[in-house]
């Protein structure tokens, strides 16, 4: 091992780690020296002078010289004071400059409380003002439903540019004028387009960039109710901290994992949560049959097992999963069901392909990637998939490997997007074209002389050499990382992403390390997979069954089949044909409209459990409030119709009292899920035989709670088995493990930099290890395909037909909007667009339609006619031959896969039909 | 919207900086010559023909003392205030300006012809007071050579219906 | 008003003019016949003819040139540090620093306007010095009209061979491009000049890399003030010893004082590097006004410290300058009288400081401003027993601590007026605002 640098901090010896900064060494040996402008990611600039210390040239040198920390090498011998008198009455200049023309407006501000200038205001002792002129005042932007501005509070510290527009290459965040005039908002007034904008809230070291979701039922950190938990907007596992009070959701912010997330979420985690204080929350119970007040939920438990008893003792009972519940519901379920029962409710083609794309990564050698692996790769290949819109934090981590043209990036989606102006290739593929792409590198990369023939027919002008230029870079690269996506819907273009990768893996001597990257939708997804492991019926069997009458009773936990489903009609018939729909969900949905038994269940932030992320890391989230109405945790519900039912197993149930039960038990009956009861500390977990407590000791306390109605204690905090929190301030005082830091506090730190002190080093792991679990790591000599295999799955032919035009319809994902339960937070859905369908321009002419305005369609596909209304939209980056529909929208839940389509525009009186019935 | 003439023009201006961003306050300058001031659409404009965020242009607009982005009188006066022009009375003929053209400094009179501006040490100390009228450098000033430079020798105060702006 | 100043004026006394030996008043500058018929474009044939760049740079460290913009850093020494060879990295980049805007500096306007092709002869050696392929000339709005003159000369070199490739047969190509700038002081400190010329914000850049190593482009960079530049062809024709003997005292060649404020004759005048403040006063400049006294000179551009009457016989050179705790900056000599308040002073010099701050780091951006509130305060009679004591340890702590030089260059003038005139701090916090005439006006002259 190297010799680490030693560096001497007033007359202590400290190790270094090599090439930190004096700053980075003084905060990584928990030391503290207060700071602004410096952040691990964002780097030093020197801007703004607070992390001054004294250097000493040597062991002779008394007088020594204030250097700034950031800017300064912590290099092998060096002597520095942070006590000096100097450098501390310089460190409380810099806050009393600040301060000459910041507000003082904490009380009505919502960094209060959490606010690094008033720790460092604090820290450096600054408490006396002696500027006797006017401060300088700003107007304020109007920066859309997310991002409250309010520019008097600025210290410019340059973060929120750095972050917005060298860090995240945002275009339309600037900074303005200069010298005590610097201005840091948009050109105009209007939303921030970044679809990261939401860190600035946690950047901006002061209250300029807040997060205006939150101002709405505002609440102060030290009386925010918190737990650990892990974001449900799509498939990377983004780890997080929710915040409640009063039993509603306040906010969310990033909770730091260095190999996922890091220090970001993207804006539909951070604002997305809105949902769970929605309106359509299922809140109690309810049966169609009954018509009367709601059933309790001990009465609808007993019926409702009796009525599964039944039928499974027929032979008619199915269930189905859901990639957005916890493994231990969905483990519950199958328990319930028997494994060939039991679907894991993915659509048909997407089901197809997470199979597939499991079992590659179990057989290969290949690595499914991290987003931390993401930062660094040095080419990336991004097949058939929209990685802003389907998996936003890739987005953000390719970037950083793009930033200084480290990363060579080839993208072939739909349409440009963010990521092109990092793009050395950029070719607009329709998702067969992007297969064949795929198709043509794996044919080169395996010694073909020339892709072949039928494949490149298919491609645009151009793609030849994209071709052979990627597979240059991906054969010369280090660590080459190969992206699909599944909104494609496309089994081609993923089988071509893992021939790709494979092939890279066979032809390499060494010193390579590929990535794989699936861009998956929901948090669960690849766990139901795994769950599943094959053997339950996919949807499309499911459905033909109920058709059939070989099943009669269905239950269904936390899934909306209508979003899964390409022939809504034929699924509502087959749904009434059934004699029970049992339901279980957290909202109001089609499928739940349809249920004899609707059952409510917690929402993520309500419940405890675990999900599998698309990297195959199995993560731990926990309760953070109570369950809304009379809502309980999805798999609690599940346990108790298992025991009810005293079906044979059921006995064994009877023990699983809390989450790390299911799990433990889950970890042992599959071998895939080992470990995953030992990602984080059981519910019985103590630490001096006390509780982590939610609320922080600061809290306005339990009595205060209620005192608007009575100022005595009446509400004993809920008892809480599943976790090692308490509902309350009461508690374990230190810090514990970190895969259960409930919020970041340390003394004198109350702003989200004190995560500072829970990293080994600033920037790096968290002491202990980041939390979760990778379950599927690559083995060495596993045995990949030959490549022989490579179906380039083609959308059927074209259709003949004499209407205006044949186009393939395509799904587009929206990161506002595709999404199901984000879409209802009211300031996600501010910002998505309406149902529209995508054309090229000239596609539009030719049918004879502009954009921006609502047309009656009539598509013909398979033999089927189906009539709608949609918003035109056009994009010139999109295929002549290509219809983009919104994927997730309730208007297009119809479209499952790619088809072929004839497309007629209906006259206005059609429309307005159309538009009367649609949702 | 930039005209073809306007595009020919910039492209030759262009063609002299090794990269589109080295060009942008050249761009800049040359549409303020042209169009008085930067408007907002002239900044759209720039940032449209350069292929550069307009957050990032005006970002230099705003940095840069001799780039307007408000509105500017016809001519516009830029009466320097440092040290060896204050010295030799530059806020005298300041005064003698605010009271001729009824502005204050900053402002434009009402008759839309002047703004009065102060600027930073023109590099003609030795010549004090100094001031640049459009292109035009005026050194040596007295309040009689202004009103004969600002073409108010007759007397009248200009935009004497006006009142004070800023 | 009834001064006569000297215009775009050169009096040269004791020896014959250097740099401005081209240069007359009221006539349009030498074309480049003209400008080769007075002996120019022989350094270039000289020195791209017999030398190669490694010597010339040994002579430019032999003739001891020190920068004219400001620093005084010595040229060679600088030039030494650009990394050379054939993995160094291309191109270098040479910059002629033309910005100009510190109060009080009016030299290089004269250079440029007076004698384009100087410029350009300057620019060429120092490129081949150093091995930079390409040149701009970065130049403050003002100067638009010598940008012109500047493209003229360009265009006029290049069409006689000294431009362009292969010059003159030697193998060494040089393009150069002028750069009107939009006006900002900042622009002048030479890591900010490059985020200019890059099209940036023009905030410095932090240090290290020097631009030297890593500047413009990030390619290794050198930035030259057009005075600097100016002086190596005469060094070339003359002599690194010749050069070092023009200088009185210490230091090397001659220099364009610029003198203004309230003497008899303000203007620019090239003298040997080291005249006494008195002389340059008292005799090239005529003295001080009539009726008016003596009472303070700051020697080099606003950035530098205040010159009392004891101190009149000091050297106006990088050395004596340096060791009385001064600067020479700029040679822009401004003379202040007894009419005048140095509080005054003091509120004006700090303002453009405060106005000329780029914004970028809290002592300048934050700290000057409130200086200026202080100093208005008193001026307007608001001032608090103390006020002297905090404009002092403010000041102190901003100068040194700042991302870049400009706050240093406000400490300057600050400190030493506080040093040097304290009763004036005093009165006005006692008498309650400016005992002085404001503003300031000229008192009437005899001839
Ligand atoms: C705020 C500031 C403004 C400056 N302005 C100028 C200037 O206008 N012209 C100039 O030549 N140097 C200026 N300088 C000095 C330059 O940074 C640099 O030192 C100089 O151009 C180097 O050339 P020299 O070695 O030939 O003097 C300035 C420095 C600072 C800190
Ligand atoms: S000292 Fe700081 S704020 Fe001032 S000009 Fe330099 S970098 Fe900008
Ligand atoms: S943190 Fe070091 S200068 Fe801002």
């Amino acid at each position: 091992m190297q010799k680490m640098p030693k560096v001497t901090i007033d007359n202590e010896t400290y190790d270094v780690a090599e090439g930190r900064n004096l700053l980075e060494a003084i905060l990584d040996n928990r030391l503290e020296l207060p700071y602004f402008c410096w952040h691990p990611e964002l780097g030093s600039v020197g801007s703004c002078r607070l992390c001054a210390v004294k250097q000493y040239r040597d062991d002779d040198d008394q007088q020594g010289r204030l250097v700034t920390s950031c800017m300064t090498p912590a290099t092998d011998g060096a002597r520095i004071s942070i006590c000096d008198p100097e450098a501390a009455e310089f460190r409380r200049s810099v806050i009393e400059w600040l301060m000459i023309n910041h507000p003082h407006d904490c009380p009505v501000c919502d960094e209060g409380g959490e606010c690094h200038l008033q720790d460092m205001t604090v820290m450096t002792g600054h408490a006396h003002r002696r500027y006797r002129g006017r401060k300088r005042t700003f107007k304020n932007q109007n920066l859309g439903p997310f991002i409250h501005h309010e520019m008097n509070r600025c210290i410019q510290c340059y973060r929120c540019v750095r972050f917005y527009r060298e860090y995240s290459a945002g275009e339309d965040l600037g900074v303005f004028a200069s010298k005590n005039h610097v201005y840091f908002g948009r050109f105009e007034e209007g939303a921030l387009e970044l679809p990261f904008a939401g860190n600035l809230a946690e950047v901006c070291p002061t209250g300029v960039f807040t997060d205006k979701t939150q101002h709405r039922h505002f609440t102060r950190k030290w009386d925010l109710q918190s737990a650990p938990s892990v974001c449900t907007h799509c498939g990377l596992g983004c780890n997080t901290l929710p915040a409640s009070r009063y039993g509603t959701l306040r906010r969310v912010t990033s909770r730091y994992n260095s190999e996922v997330n890091g220090y970001w979420l993207c804006d539909r985690g951070r604002f997305g949560y809105e949902y769970v204080n929605g309106a359509d929350r299922l809140l109690a119970p309810a049966s169609v049959a009954d018509n009367g007040p709601p059933p309790s939920w001990d009465a609808s438990a007993a019926t409702i097992a009796g009525v599964l008893g039944e039928a499974r003792a027929r032979g008619t009972l199915a269930g189905v999963g859901s990639p957005r519940a916890s493994l231990e519901a969905n483990f519950v379920l199958r328990e319930i069901v028997g494994a060939d029962r039991f679907s894991p409710g993915l659509a048909e083609e997407e089901h197809r392909i997470v199979t597939r794309y499991l079992e590659f990564l179990e057989s290969t050698s290949v690595r499914c990637a991290s987003l931390r692996d993401a930062n660094s790769v040095d080419t990336a290949l991004v097949l058939g998939a929209d990685v802003t819109n389907e998996a936003p934090l890739l987005d953000l981590a390719l970037t950083q490997a793009c930033r200084n043209a480290a990363c060579r990036l080839t993208l072939t989606g739909l349409r440009r997007g963010r990521l092109s102006k990092f793009a050395a290739d950029d070719l607009c593929l329709d998702p067969d074209q992007a297969a064949f792409f795929g198709a043509a590198i794996v044919a080169t990369l395996r010694g073909a002389p020339e892709p072949p023939e039928a494949l490149r027919d298919s491609l645009p002008p151009g793609a030849h050499e994209c071709i052979s230029e990627t597979t240059a870079a991906l054969s010369a690269a280090r660590r080459p990382l190969i992206v699909a996506g599944t909104s494609a819907r496309h089994r081609g273009v993923l089988e071509a992403a893992i021939q790709v990768a494979q092939s890279l893996e066979s032809t390499s001597d060494g010193g390579k390390q590929p990535l794989v990257s699936l861009a998956l939708p929901e948090p669960n997804t690849l766990g139901v997979t795994m769950l599943d492991g094959g053997e339950g019926p996919g949807l499309e069997d499911l459905l033909a069954a109920v058709e059939s009458g070989r099943i009669s009773t269905l239950i269904v936990c936390e899934n909306d089949l209508f979003r899964r489903c390409s022939d809504p009609e034929r699924l509502a018939s087959a749904l009434a044909k059934l004699e029970a729909l049992i339901v279980l969900d957290q909202m109001e949905t089609a499928t739940t409209a349809r249920a004899r038994w609707a059952l409510p269940v917690a929402a993520v932030t309500e419940s405890s459990g675990t999900f599998v992320s698309g990297e195959g890391r199995a993560q731990r989230f926990f309760q953070v409030k109570a369950p809304i109405g009379e809502s309980r945790a999805c798999w609690r519900v599940l346990r108790d119709l298992f025991v009810e039912g005293r079906q044979e197993g059921s006995e064994l149930a009877r023990e699983w009292t809390a989450t790390h039960h299911v799990s433990t038990v889950l970890a042992s009956a599959h071998t895939s899920f080992g470990g995953i009861d030992e990602i984080a500390p059981p519910g019985d977990f103590r630490l001096l035989g006390q509780r982590i407590p939610r609320l922080s000791v600061r809290s306005s306390g339990r009595n205060a709670m209620p005192d608007m109605v009575s100022v005595r204690q009446d509400v004993q905090p809920p008892e809480d088995d599943d976790t090692p929190f308490a509902f309350s301030m009461e508690g374990y005082q230190g810090r514990g493990p970190t895969s259960l830091l409930p919020r970041y506090w340390s003394p004198g730190w109350n702003s989200n930099e004190a995560i500072n002190q829970c990293q080994i080093e600033v920037g790096g792991p968290l002491h202990g290890g980041d939390p979760g679990r990778r379950l599927i790591e690559p083995g060495d000599g596993r045995t990949g395909s030959d490549g022989a295999g490579l179906q380039t799955v083609g959308v059927a032919a074209v259709p003949k037909g004499t209407l205006k035009a044949v186009l393939m319809l395509c799904g587009l994902s929206e990161i506002f909007g595709s999404e199901e339960t984000s879409r209802r937070a009211p300031a996600v859905a501010e910002s998505m667009p309406q149902a529209y369908v995508l054309l090229n321009p000239d596609t539009a002419v030719s049918l004879g339609v502009v954009g921006d305005c609502r047309y009656g369609l009539r598509l013909g596909i398979n033999d089927k006619v189906r009539e709608v209304s949609l918003t035109v939209r056009v994009d010139e980056t999109l295929p002549l031959h290509v219809a983009g529909l919104p994927a997730g929208y309730p208007e297009t839940s119809w479209w499952q896969a790619p088809c072929w389509a004839t497309v007629e525009i209906l006259g206005e009186d059609k429309q307005q039909e159309l538009e009367k019935e649609q949702p | 919207m930039l005209t073809p003439e306007e595009r020919a023009e910039l492209d030759e201006m262009r063609s002299h900086y090794p990269t589109v961003r080295a060009a942008s306050v050249s761009v800049l300058k040359w549409l303020q010559k042209h169009r008085g001031h930067l408007s907002d659409e002239s900044m759209r404009d720039a940032a449209d023909y350069l292929g550069l965020p307009v957050a990032e242009l005006d970002g230099l607009a705003t940095f840069y003392n001799l780039l307007f982005r408000q509105p500017v009188g016809e001519r516009v006066i830029c009466l320097c205030d440092s040290i060896s022009c204050w010295m030799c009375g530059s806020d005298r003929i300041r005064e003698h300006i605010e009271n001729r053209l009824r502005l204050r400094m900053g402002g434009t009179s009402a008759d839309g012809r002047f703004t009065l501006v102060p600027v930073v040490c023109l590099g003609n100390c030795d010549r004090a007071p100094s001031m640049i009228v459009g292109d035009e450098l005026y050194d040596d000033l007295t309040p009689e050579k202004v009103d004969e430079i600002l073409g108010l020798s007759d007397g009248t105060n200009a935009g004497a219906h006006g009142g004070d702006h800023d | 008003m009834g001064r006569t100043p000297a215009h775009t004026g050169v009096i040269m006394t004791e020896i014959t003019p250097v740099l401005t030996a081209n240069i007359e008043p009221g006539r349009a500058p030498l074309d480049c016949a003209g400008y080769e018929r007075a002996g120019g474009y022989a350094a270039v044939r000289k020195a791209l003819g017999e030398m190669s760049p490694d010597q010339l740079l040994d002579l430019v460290k032999e003739s001891n040139l020190r920068g004219r913009g400001g620093a005084g850093f010595p040229t060679g020494m600088k030039w030494g540090f650009v990394p050379q060879g054939d993995d160094s990295p291309n191109p270098k980049y040479l910059i002629a620093n033309g910005d100009e805007m510190e109060p009080g500096t009016f030299k290089d306007r004269l250079l440029i306007h007076g004698d384009p092709h100087q410029i350009v002869e300057g620019m060429i050696l120092s490129a081949y010095a150093v091995r930079a392929p390409v040149g701009y000339i970065f130049l403050r709005p003002e100067y638009e009209r010598g940008a012109d003159l500047l493209h003229h000369a360009i265009a006029e070199a290049e069409a006689a061979g000294y431009l362009g490739k292969n010059i003159l047969g030697s193998g060494f190509d040089l393009e150069l491009h002028p750069h009107v700038s939009a006006g900002r002081y900042i622009c002048g400190e030479e890591t900010a000049l490059m985020n200019a010329l890059e099209g940036r914000r023009p905030n410095p850049r932090s240090r290290p890399p020097y631009p030297a190593i890593s500047g413009l482009f990030g390619k290794p960079t050198i930035v030259q003030n057009i005075e600097t530049l100016s002086c190596v062809p005469h060094i070339v024709n003359n002599g690194a010893k010749w050069f070092r003997r023009l200088g009185l005292g210490d230091d090397a060649g001659t220099k364009l004082y610029c003198v203004s404020g309230k003497v008899k004759r303000p203007g620019i005048y090239e003298l040997p590097i080291g005249v006494t403040l008195r002389e340059l006063v008292f005799e090239h400049c005529g003295g001080m006004l009539d009726g008016l006294e003596f009472k303070a000179a700051i020697p080099g551009g606003a950035a530098t410290m205040l010159m009392t009457p004891e101190e009149l016989d000091t050297r106006l050179d990088f050395t004596s300058l340096d060791k009385a705790k001064n600067r020479l900056g700029t040679a822009g000599v401004i003379v202040i009288d007894d009419h005048t308040c140095i509080v005054g002073i003091s509120l004006n010099l700090q303002s453009f400081f405060a106005r000329e701050s780029c914004g970028w780091c809290t002592p300048c951006r934050d700290g000057i401003s409130w200086i200026v509130d202080i100093l208005r305060d008193l001026e307007e009679g608001r001032g608090e027993p103390g006020d002297a004591e905090l404009l002092m340890r403010e000041m102190k702590m901003i100068g040194p601590n700042a991302f870049c030089a400009l706050a240093m260059g406000a400490e300057g003038p600050m400190v030493s007026a506080l040093e040097k005139f304290p009763e004036e701090f005093e009165t006005h916090i006692s008498g309650g605002g400016c005992p002085y005439e404001r503003p300031p006006a000229l008192p009437p002259q005899s001839n």
